[in-house]
């Protein structure tokens, strides 16, 4: 006679929010930044949860559309292919990320008759593993960072050209040679982080030091508030404080998503 | 812990200097240059720094730098924050020639030597701007030594070059040999003060650009103080 035995399941939860910045606010111009999270589970129970975000190039006819686009591929492709993308042929999955996005670029460019530079985009993504295993895959500005024994650290920092505002982006021809994937199998540090923080180029004045890659406190905080909220309560606290204080530091449009491990009691 | 709990301080943030835009004006100071045109050209470059001081952004990021040049090239004011500068020096008619080549090397050099300053401290910034202006024709070959060098960095995307004549006596072929990409253009007159102001428009856009966009001049602008 035998009942279920109750094991503590680690999931990841995550919550975000996309700003217009006071500049395109001002000139009537919609956000260009977007951001997506893809889930799938695999039938042994294992999650897997990628989220990208993504700023559309200020220069590009179509950005928003292109930072929407290119948001949803990269997660998608991330969830589906996480095991490849953590592979020691770097060269395949940076090849076959860039592909599956620019496969779908070129089928939105031909509808529309346009260059899939019109859609150009930055990438900075982040795929979790419910055992914590991750990767993160980058290009351009923007930046990527961790909470490991709960301090946080900057994993992926922004991917600038020697002028402030030129950059990298997922339509340039050398894209998948530029593409930056690190993760855990990459690093030799044994401890995971159990958070991370993803956000676009507008945020990157208030919340990192680009001289010694301090992080700013209060993505912590935005961390602690997903440890005990719900995720659509971060979410909506994320819209307001963008609104109300991150914004003031930038005129370009912010996006910030953040991702946290839980535990909750399951049954095997 | 309630949501109402749920703000960011402006005390958990950072702040990281602003990006910078380093502008080299090369000024022709030779005699010809005497009387009203050094006087409207030192009244341009006052008013082309208090344009600049009062954009909110444009004060914290151009850097201007003032180099003249006539027998000699000399440095009259070296980057540095315009907050440091309270009013530009005025620029002084001397020697006897227009050894032009030798302003715009020691302007090309004086940028590249700032943009290391950037690199060392950790400060970004966007290509640098050479403002190049002259009444006359160049009296050595220094400009044949100097051209390429603007060119080259231009093509590589590493220099913006405006090349401006003034008046009858501005030989506009050498000075379409400094750039690839801008037609040379005549100031109307001495109008100095609507270029400036163009100029400081221009920069104040720059400083407020993001990555990937690209520099758009106002070119129906150009035509308050150009010869079109």
């Amino acid at each position: 006679m035998g009942g279920n035995l109750t094991v503590r399941q680690q999931f990841w939860r995550w919550a975000g929010a996309s700003v217009a910045g006071l500049a395109h606010e001002a000139q009537g111009i919609p956000c260009e930044d977007s951001w997506r999270a893809c889930q799938t589970g695999r039938p042994e129970g294992t999650q897997i949860v990628a989220v990208c975000v993504c700023d559309g190039a200020g220069s590009a006819s179509r950005s928003a559309a292109g930072a929407r686009l290119v948001s949803w591929a990269v997660a998608a492709w991330l969830s589906q292919h996480f095991e490849m993308a953590q592979s020691e042929d770097s060269a395949s999955a940076r090849h076959s990320l860039v592909g599956f996005v620019i496969k779908w670029l070129r089928r939105a460019a031909g509808r529309n008759e346009v260059e899939i530079a019109a859609y150009a985009s930055t990438v900075v993504a982040v795929a979790v593993r419910s055992d914590g295993a991750w990767v993160s895959a980058h290009l351009g500005d923007g930046a990527i960072v961790g909470r490991c024994n709960g301090g946080l650290r900057l994993l992926s920092d922004p991917m600038k050209g020697e002028f402030a505002n030129e950059t990298f982006f997922v339509t340039d021809e050398d894209a998948a040679e530029e593409l930056r994937i690190s993760g855990s199998r990459f690093q030799t540090q044994t401890s995971k982080p159990d958070g991370f923080v993803l956000f676009t180029d507008g945020l990157e004045n208030a919340l990192i030091n680009r001289r010694s890659s301090q992080v700013a406190p209060a993505l912590g905080r935005v961390l602690d508030w997903l440890d005990s909220h719900s995720e659509e309560k971060v979410a909506k606290a994320l819209q307001s404080n963008i609104r109300s204080v991150l914004r003031e530091t930038t005129g370009d449009d912010c996006t910030l998503v953040a991702m946290a491990m839980s535990e909750r009691e399951g049954s095997e | 812990m309630s949501e109402c709990a749920m703000e960011i301080h402006k005390e958990d943030l950072l702040s990281n200097p602003t990006n910078r835009v380093p502008i080299a004006l090369a000024l022709d100071v030779s005699p010809s240059m005497d009387g009203e045109p050094i006087q409207e050209l030192n009244e341009g470059v006052r008013q082309f720094f208090s344009a600049l001081k009062e954009d909110r952004v444009a004060r914290l990021s151009a850097e201007v730098a003032i180099v003249t040049f006539a027998t000699t090239a000399d440095v009259v004011l070296d980057f540095q924050s315009l907050e440091r500068v309270e009013s530009p020096p005025s620029v002084q008619v001397g020697g006897s020639s227009t050894n032009l080549g030798a302003g715009v090397s020691l302007a090309l050099d004086i940028l590249e030597d700032r943009k290391n300053v950037y690199k060392e401290a950790g400060i970004d910034y966007f290509q640098p701007w050479l403002v190049l202006m002259t009444d006359g024709q160049p009296t050595s070959d220094e400009h044949l030594r100097a051209a390429p060098r603007t060119c080259d960095l231009e093509r590589g995307g590493k220099l913006v070059v405006f090349p401006i004549g003034i008046g009858p006596g501005a030989d506009m072929d050498v000075l379409a040999m400094f750039s690839e990409k801008r037609q040379p253009l005549k100031l109307k007159g001495l109008n100095f003060a609507q270029f400036f102001e163009w100029l400081s428009k221009s920069v104040v856009c720059v400083s407020q650009s993001r990555p990937g966009e690209k520099l758009k001049l106002d070119t129906e602008g150009v035509k308050g103080w150009a010869e079109i």
